[in-house]
């Protein structure tokens, strides 16, 4: 019998890793409701994995507390681990296996009973056909669903997925993304995603954390965060100076920024683009190129282009 | 426990490597019986040659029980290296694939994962064992035929009654199981410090081997750690082939010359077992798993 879970299901607080003065993760705080689609960003480096791996009891924190379901993971372990599911980082699986076999071990150690749910999850990620053929002749896309399989068998309520779209092709990316908002939908199964990519975060996530070099960058709904109406616009032009000084002495000088490059940007809402345009042109800026993004996307991206 | 130990023993017998030593102790036996077989005749009795001019020798010294005999002193040397193969992959090998996170984020302790595995790579040492005695003993009996058993050492040549072998072979192997145990369970702990097999099944190769050029060595600077090397006890099955004597000169049938020494080289062998076991949970239990 399992407890009914009404706080979060995965509350992380002021939780460190340091490997000597190397801060793999730093004072990081975050909470899972149940039933989100957790986003978890941040670009290669970041500390997503070494986090992943604190909360599957892989690595053992420096500093700070975890719990999961409203437990405390240390002493609570393998209470807690029967409901969780993961893939770390990327499937690796008993080449010299076949997918049936491996979803077999797992589930054992998992302490799952069911005899049908190899079947059952099998069909689930779209496997059946090749399960009785070795792990090591199947492409990356097939390890990846065997591994989000191996991760579902015995039918966890959280399930953490680092990275799971690595190295798949676009089909592969959209079949795992059906997956993971279907077994939400359908299942009320908690989702802990990674990802380096936002793009990808936007189209599942109903909440998101960043974090960048350990440490929390922002933390919440998707749909708040991704406010569209929220802008950035970079402005490429023949003579930076010139319009950064045209800029300056305009009605447009508060909302001028820099950016980690240099280049010229402007905050300001979707619909004051316009009249930017009209007064770029009627201040004589021979301007090259106006790209529009969200505030979030471009911090994403100004950190990944720092990285 | 039980599950644990069942899923490594799959993984080890569905392991194509597992099955090499299998084939290597039936190649390596196949083909000593082989050349026995042949010329065996002529190198017994080149070896019985000074015996023969004082004493007349009836039956068959080249037997079953011989063979085996010569086999095991051949063959037990070897032995190590094969264990090793497999022991040494039990953690490093998992590393290496990347399926020991898959293993420790299961609902199970570390301390219960790791004493599975190694329940499971002792099994696979004693179906070694077990293999190697159906092919030095029973296979050499079918081959050779069965007598006395007629040993010659240095100076002293010892003959066991044919009914008084079989369970000196029984102990010997039992003996010798204890000692592979203990090169299983040291190839088993360095596993935990590398994440690709062949460090760990060198490591131990190297250990085995220097620990015993320093137990060949007579050199007074070593006499004092030479009973505490498991090398110096591993060869303690042949203790069960030295036959007490009795007043009259006459072997005491079912004795062993000198058991206190054998049963404490297994002692020594057990405690070794222990301390690398206990080593073992103790690095595992801390370890950080990021392969």
């Amino acid at each position: 019998m399992r407890a009914v879970v009404t706080g979060p299901v995965i509350e992380v607080s002021g939780l460190s890793k340091r490997y000597g003065e190397f801060k793999a993760v730093d004072d990081l705080s975050f909470r899972v409701e149940r039933g989100d689609v957790y986003g978890f960003l941040g670009q290669n480096g970041a500390g997503k994995s070494t986090t992943i791996r604190m909360l599957l009891t892989l690595i053992r924190p420096t500093a700070g507390s975890i719990r999961l379901f409203g437990m405390d993971l240390v002493r609570h372990r393998r209470e807690v681990l029967a409901r969780v599911g993961a893939v770390i980082e990327k499937p690796d699986l008993y080449g010299y296996l076949t997918g049936r076999e491996n979803l077999r071990i797992l589930a054992r150690l998992s302490g799952c009973r069911d005899r049908n749910a190899i079947g059952r999850v099998l069909e689930t990620v779209g496997l059946a056909a090749r399960a009785d053929d070795r792990v090591r002749t199947y492409s990356q896309g097939m390890r990846q669903r065997l591994g989000i399989a191996c991760a579902l068998v015995h039918d966890p309520e959280l399930v953490v997925l680092d990275e799971p779209t690595n190295g798949l092709d676009p089909q592969g990316i959209a079949d795992i993304r059906h997956l993971i908002l279907r077994l939400s939908r359908e299942e009320g199964k908690t989702f802990l995603v990674s990802s380096h990519l936002l793009s990808e975060m936007e189209l599942i996530a109903n909440r998101m954390v960043i974090i960048d070099r350990g440490r929390k960058v922002v933390e919440g709904e998707c749909r708040t965060l991704l406010d569209p109406e929220r802008q950035v616009v970079h402005l490429e032009t023949l003579d930076d100076e010139q319009a950064r000084a045209l800029l300056a002495s305009s009605r447009w000088a508060a909302h001028v920024e820099d950016d980690a490059q240099g280049r010229i940007r402007l905050a300001l809402d979707r619909a004051e683009v316009p009249q930017l345009v009209r007064d770029l042109a009627a201040m004589g800026v021979s301007v090259l190129a106006l790209r529009p993004t969200n505030r979030l996307e471009d911090y994403f991206l100004s950190l990944t282009q720092a990285g | 426990m039980w599950t644990i130990v069942r899923i490594e023993l799959f993984k080890i017998f569905r392991k194509p490597r597992t099955y090499i030593a299998f084939g290597a102790v039936a190649a390596i036996v196949w083909l000593i019986q082989l050349g026995f077989y042949v010329d065996g005749e002529t190198y017994v009795q080149f070896g019985m040659q000074a015996l023969s001019e004082t004493f007349d020798v009836e039956g068959r010294v080249l037997n079953g029980y011989l063979m085996a005999y010569i086999i095991l002193q051949t063959l037990l040397v070897h032995v190590p290296l094969l264990i090793a193969l497999v022991s040494g992959d039990m953690v490093s090998g998992e590393a290496g694939m990347g399926t020991l996170r898959l293993l420790a984020s299961r609902p199970v302790s570390r301390t219960q994962l790791l004493l599975g595995k190694f329940l499971a790579s002792s099994v696979y040492t004693v179906a070694l064992l077990v293999w190697m005695a159906l092919w030095t003993l029973f296979f050499s009996l079918w081959l050779f035929g069965a007598d006395d058993l007629v040993i010659m050492k240095s100076e002293v040549v010892t003959q066991i009654l044919r009914s008084d072998v079989m369970w000196r072979y029984a102990a010997a192997f039992g003996f010798a199981t204890v000692a592979m145990v203990t090169v299983s369970s040291l190839a088993f702990l360095l596993s935990l410090f590398a994440e690709n097999s062949i460090g760990p099944i060198i490591a131990t190769m190297s250990i085995v081997i220097v620990f015993t050029i320093l137990n060949s060595l007579g050199l007074p600077l070593f006499d004092a750690v030479k009973p505490w090397l498991f090398t110096t006890h591993m060869l303690g099955w042949k203790g069960f082939f030295d036959v007490q004597l009795g007043a009259d000169n006459e072997q005491v049938v079912g004795s062993v010359e000198n058991l206190p020494a054998v049963l404490r080289s297994a002692a020594i062998l057990g405690v070794h077992i222990g301390l690398f076991l206990a080593l073992s949970v103790a690095v595992f239990r801390r370890k950080d798993i990021l392969s």
